[in-house]
């Protein structure tokens, strides 16, 4: 079962087309990773699912459930919503409130009975390490303990789907660490995550589908391995030859890079391991090395935005 | 609903603007107890009322105006700006409920201050040994629930500007701007109309003849003409309805209390009620179609 489905999505701010007809399918119990250049549409993705912006057309189904469909169904929404955590990217959370008023406050929209929500929110404050400041308001916060907050607020009623926006600014590297594990664990526990990051090393680590959206429009949506798989075929060889003359590639069709003296990088659209083989035997040339260019996530995102 | 009421009353009660609100009543009720302090002894609770309600139409209704239609004209975009919004409303909860909530708790916080101004009034006038009798106790209240109208209007009121300015700061001034209109501008204009006709001769220019002519405006008397036009004219007013109900506390008998003057000008408080629910369906109206990013 799809745990989000968006259909043909489409939002209009005065002239700028945020999102101009997009699809994405995120299956259960996946950590999904959703990439974008800045003004991309990522944010207004996040917020379309949630109601917070107002889509122009479209369908929006969360958790089974239809919470838009060319309107909103806020019915449906607010039933959706009790089981999604969300984290923004940018927000303060109330700064009147001290950590655990604030974790009793939202586990209260939740519904969750009063002696739960305590015990949730200890819980909560321990793993992401704020229990020691459970009485210290929130105003006087570093930027990192606001997103470990933020965090433990998206996990309040321990939610079938969790939506990150942006999650690890802020934090320090050993935030970034604990803020990944946390992720796992969701993973482990069943739960799916819909991730939106730039830091596509984050993502590489973390999930395991990615969705690359630009200008509005999914441009890639697979498996982080299938992607890999898909970009190493259209990727590179790197191939170091023994020949007295350099080996002649013209009509292959392939993008050839001389590197050096003997060391070709060669690109294609399709495996042709075989066929290099082949010309450049034909040639009295031999091969030395061959080597597979694996391409990094960056390294397809930007493909994909080019 | 219940939710949004709870995290904006504690919001509400602990926030600067709740005890400016209690401090300016204060700082305004000191004079009248001074005042009813140099009388003490054969003080009536018209006479102590009468004092109590000359000084709140002018004085509290300024100040405490200007602090409500400031606090409600940053309930919305104040929230955007820091982003709380997409918090709470990423939780089960609709935009009306969040939105009703929230005014519910700003009013019980205003309801708050108001009251704990007058229990302060009311034992100062005790301590310095002013009889405080039952009835005095009742005006009061009836009183704090009179302006509780007119600053809920107010808080309704500056939600209209909330959801229309996306800058805090720029819907301060806008709210400012908007108070001073409907507070002194525009009651100003019509009391100077209400005076001009009220002395029967109101000048009507004739300009193909360059000639000045009067009418008449039959039996009505200034305090009639005022609390015709302000009803007339000044209905978005609070502060206008809530004059014209005090203008009827006192009759030639002298004060005749808050329940009279209610009774007698029923349509001011049906004013008062409606356009609180006119300016905050607005403001509803206008919440949830907004795209709170």
């Amino acid at each position: 079962m799809a745990t989000i489905v968006i259909e043909n999505l489409e939002k209009r701010y005065k002239d700028v087309k945020a999102l101009n007809g997009l699809n994405l399918n995120v299956p259960e119990g996946r950590i999904y990773g959703f990439l974008g250049p800045n003004g991309a549409g990522k944010s207004t993705t996040i917020m379309s699912m949630l109601g917070i912006v107002r889509p122009n057309s479209g369908r929006i189904e969360l958790l089974g459930r239809e919470v838009f469909n060319d309107g909103l169904k806020e019915g449906n929404l607010v039933k959706a919503k009790a089981r999604i955590g969300y984290m923004p990217e940018h927000a303060t959370l109330w700064d009147f409130l001290t950590p655990l008023q604030t974790l009793d406050i939202i586990g209260l929209a939740y519904g969750i009975p009063k002696i739960e929500r305590a015990k949730r929110a200890r819980e909560l404050l321990e793993m992401v390490g704020l229990w020691d400041d459970r009485n210290r308001k929130v105003g006087k916060f570093s930027k990192g303990m606001r997103q470990k907050l933020l965090l433990a607020q998206a996990l309040v009623n321990d939610p079938d789907l969790l939506i990150l926006d942006e999650p690890m600014n802020g934090l320090d590297p050993r935030g970034i660490v604990e803020f990944k594990e946390i992720i796992r664990r969701q993973k482990e526990e069943g739960k799916t995550v819909f991730f939106s990051s730039h830091i596509l090393a984050h993502v590489e680590e973390v999930c395991d589908t990615v969705g690359v959206i630009v200008k509005g429009k999914l441009r890639l949506e697979d498996t982080i391995d299938n992607v890999k798989r898909e970009f190493l075929e259209r990727g590179g060889y790197v191939i170091l030859v023994e020949t007295n003359k350099p080996v002649d590639f013209t009509g292959t069709g392939w993008k050839v890079e001389t590197r050096g003296e003997n060391r070709y990088v060669i690109r294609a659209n399709s495996d042709v391991r075989e066929q290099v083989y082949d010309v450049v035997t034909a040639q009295g040339a031999k091969i030395l090395q061959m080597k597979v260019k694996t391409p990094s996530l960056e390294e397809i995102f930007l493909k994909v935005v080019e | 609903m219940l939710w949004s009421f709870r995290l904006e009353l504690t919001h509400g009660l602990r926030t600067k603007k709740l005890w400016i609100m209690v401090a300016v009543m204060l700082l305004i009720y000191i004079p009248i107890v001074y005042l009813l302090k140099t009388h003490t002894g054969n003080l009536t609770t018209g006479d102590i009322m009468g004092t109590v309600t000359g000084s709140l139409s002018s004085g509290v209704l300024f100040f405490l105006g200007i602090v409500a239609i400031v606090m409600g004209s940053t309930l919305i975009n104040d929230d955007i700006e820091k982003g709380t919004v997409t918090i709470a409303l990423s939780k089960p909860v609709t935009r009306h409920g969040y939105y009703l909530g929230r005014f519910a708790g700003q009013a019980v916080a205003v309801l708050v201050a108001l009251f704990m101004a007058s229990a302060v009034f009311l034992i100062a006038m005790r301590v310095i040994g002013i009889p405080v009798a039952g009835g005095v106790v009742v005006q009061v209240v009836l009183l704090t629930l009179l302006l509780f109208l007119a600053m809920i209007q107010l808080l309704a009121l500056g939600h209209v500007i909330s959801v229309f300015i996306r800058s805090h700061l720029a819907s301060i001034g806008a709210a400012i701007g908007v108070f001073f209109l409907i507070y002194l501008i525009i009651p100003g204009a019509i009391t100077t109309v209400a005076v001009l006709r009220s002395l029967n001769h109101q000048p009507v220019v004739n300009f193909n003849n360059n000639t000045t002519t009067t009418k008449t405006t039959g039996h009505l008397s200034y305090t009639q003409l005022l609390e015709e036009y302000y009803t007339r004219y000044a209905f978005y007013s609070p502060t206008a309805q809530v004059n014209v109900i005090m203008l009827n506390t006192e009759d030639q008998n002298g004060y005749v209390g808050i329940a009279h003057a209610v009774r007698k000008r029923w349509v001011n408080l049906v004013l008062l009620l409606v356009m609180t629910a006119v300016y905050s369906g607005l403001a509803l109206w206008r919440f949830r179609r907004m795209d709170l990013r």
